[in-house]
């Protein structure tokens, strides 16, 4: 019985000991291997549009970006006299008009060699549509549930 | 010869090749009930996905500067690209769902006791591989939610220390981390998690079949293994059907390009109760995973009691159910809130 404890309390010290030593190696801020906030006004046009884009669209978070965007020194492949219209838009809580301005705002970067795809900046939302092979597929689900449901029973 | 004969002639000569007598052993009755086939389910739902997921790993491009137009080129010209993926995502919704009510079922049966405490250990491990693979996919999305996953994935990393050293993107500075963590999605996570299933299969084989906690074996019918699986495999054309019918009416889309650097996303419903303690706790939040998984771990060893029924077990019942309770305030609080920031 003795015997047991004084493993168990050996194996519980061994432990202890490996996550102690794991610990000691954690980074005094772990925010501090993640990206710092950006200054190029390319970048954070991007994250504005980011914010607008989310459902429902981050105004907070937009207009301080596009705030950064109007004060940063490096305004490579931003038209910056949209970047103002999307701040009024904004300033107005037209986030669609914003965003519209915004993506305007990144037309010159499209030309950079860092080369920013207007087309991948707009979301995919497909819809459901009445169509003839929609409603096959959904005819071949129908047949799945019921086929599965007889397998299931019998 | 008639075709039941010729059937039975069939069944022996691939018998004595395969075996599959061995799928005929007895189980009792209740083992074909809904409660619990609710494992067979998972199963059946993993082979929709891995069939749906080698489909897109044709055409997906895990590389970040074309992973967010292969998912588009998917979904406009790949034929039948974006059913596919459809499919593939609301089916790994819907195995997890089963999968965790599986684990709701082994926990209040208690079935978790002597001598199926190892099992239970790994069935712990497949589901935290199940919820590590739902995390990759949702990486894999490469938009603004999946980056944001992504940057988490950096966050913990730095939170573990020394333990973090893979989910670092210091790790391999030449291989970007979004084809690390693909890498992981199609070939390492899928690995471990059939290793887990084997395991886990041949222990449910070598104990049996957990006891019933209330209802009572009706002595006079006799059901098979075999019966078990075709069960599941029905259950599993209606989770295809469930998901194929998900993935028409509400067909998933891509989000625009990501960039890094801002959080405006909330993560998937599962991962929802974890955000709601990263909103309290901030990145040590995060933790919160590691304490649950511990905890799922240490529940042979705090309930070891032989008692039968649900009597015998309050507390046992009382901390999953004030568990439960936690997660789905979390979750709700979550949800209900706007997207904070986090590290940025």
């Amino acid at each position: 019985m003795i015997r047991t404890r004084i493993r168990s309390a050996a194996a519980g010290g061994a432990a202890a000991a490996i996550l102690l030593f794991g610990l000691s190696a954690l980074p005094a801020t772990p925010a501090a291997q993640l990206p710092a906030t950006p200054r190029d006004a390319l970048t954070l046009v991007r994250q504005a549009l980011a914010a607008l884009e989310v459902s429902p669209p981050d105004v907070a978070v937009a207009t301080e970006r596009v705030i950064k965007a109007l004060f940063a020194q490096d305004t490579r492949g931003v038209d910056m006299p949209r970047v103002r219209d999307a701040a009024q838009a904004l300033g107005a809580e037209d986030a669609t008009a914003a965003a519209a301005y915004l993506m305007q705002a990144l037309h010159p970067a499209e030309a950079e060699p860092s080369g920013v795809d207007r087309t991948l900046l707009v979301p995919v939302r497909p819809r459901f549509t009445a169509t003839p092979a929609v409603y096959e597929l959904l005819a071949a689900a129908a047949l799945l549930i019921g086929a599965g449901s007889l397998i299931a029973r019998k | 010869m008639t075709p039941s004969s010729r059937w039975k002639r069939l069944w022996t000569a691939v018998d004595a090749r395969l075996a599959l007598h061995n799928f005929l052993y007895e189980v009792p009755a209740y083992a074909n009930t809904l409660p619990y086939v609710l494992g067979a389910i998972t199963l059946a739902g993993l082979v929709i996905l891995v069939g749906t997921g080698i489909l897109l790993g044709q055409f997906y491009v895990p590389d970040p500067g074309a992973a967010n137009q292969s998912i588009r080129a998917i979904i406009t010209q790949v034929p039948a690209g974006e059913v596919i993926r459809g499919i593939h995502i609301w089916a790994a919704h819907l195995t997890v769902i089963v999968l965790l009510l599986h684990v709701i079922r082994v926990y209040a049966t208690g079935a978790y006791r002597f001598p199926r405490e190892a099992n239970w250990a790994v069935g712990v491990a497949l589901l935290a591989t199940m919820l590590a693979l739902f995390y990759t996919g949702t990486v894999l999305r490469w938009d603004q939610l999946g980056i944001e996953a992504l940057e988490h994935n950096t966050a913990f990393a730095a939170l573990l220390g020394v333990f973090g050293g893979w989910f670092s993107p210091a790790f391999s500075s030449h291989v970007p981390l979004l084809t690390r963590l693909y890498m992981a999605h199609v070939s390492l996570l899928p690995m471990l998690f059939f290793i887990l299933l084997v395991t886990h299969i041949y222990l449910v084989r070598q104990h049996g079949i957990s006891a019933a906690l209330v209802r009572s074996e009706p002595a006079a019918v006799r059901y098979t293994f075999a019966q078990h699986l075709k069960k599941a495999a029905g259950y599993g054309c209606i989770m295809l059907g469930l998901a194929l019918a998900l993935s028409v009416i509400f067909p998933d889309g891509e989000g625009a390009a990501p960039v890094s650097g801002i959080e405006v996303t909330k993560p998937p419903w599962l991962f929802l109760p974890l955000y709601g303690l990263e909103n309290l706790f901030g990145l040590q939040g995060l933790w919160g995973a590691v304490i649950f998984f511990l905890w799922l771990l240490a529940v042979p060893i705090l309930d070891r009691g032989r008692a039968p029924g649900w009597s015998g077990r309050r507390r046992a019942l009382a901390a999953g159910a004030a568990v439960m309770a936690a997660l789905t305030g979390l979750g709700m609080f979550a949800w209900l809130t706007q997207p904070v920031a986090h590290f940025h």
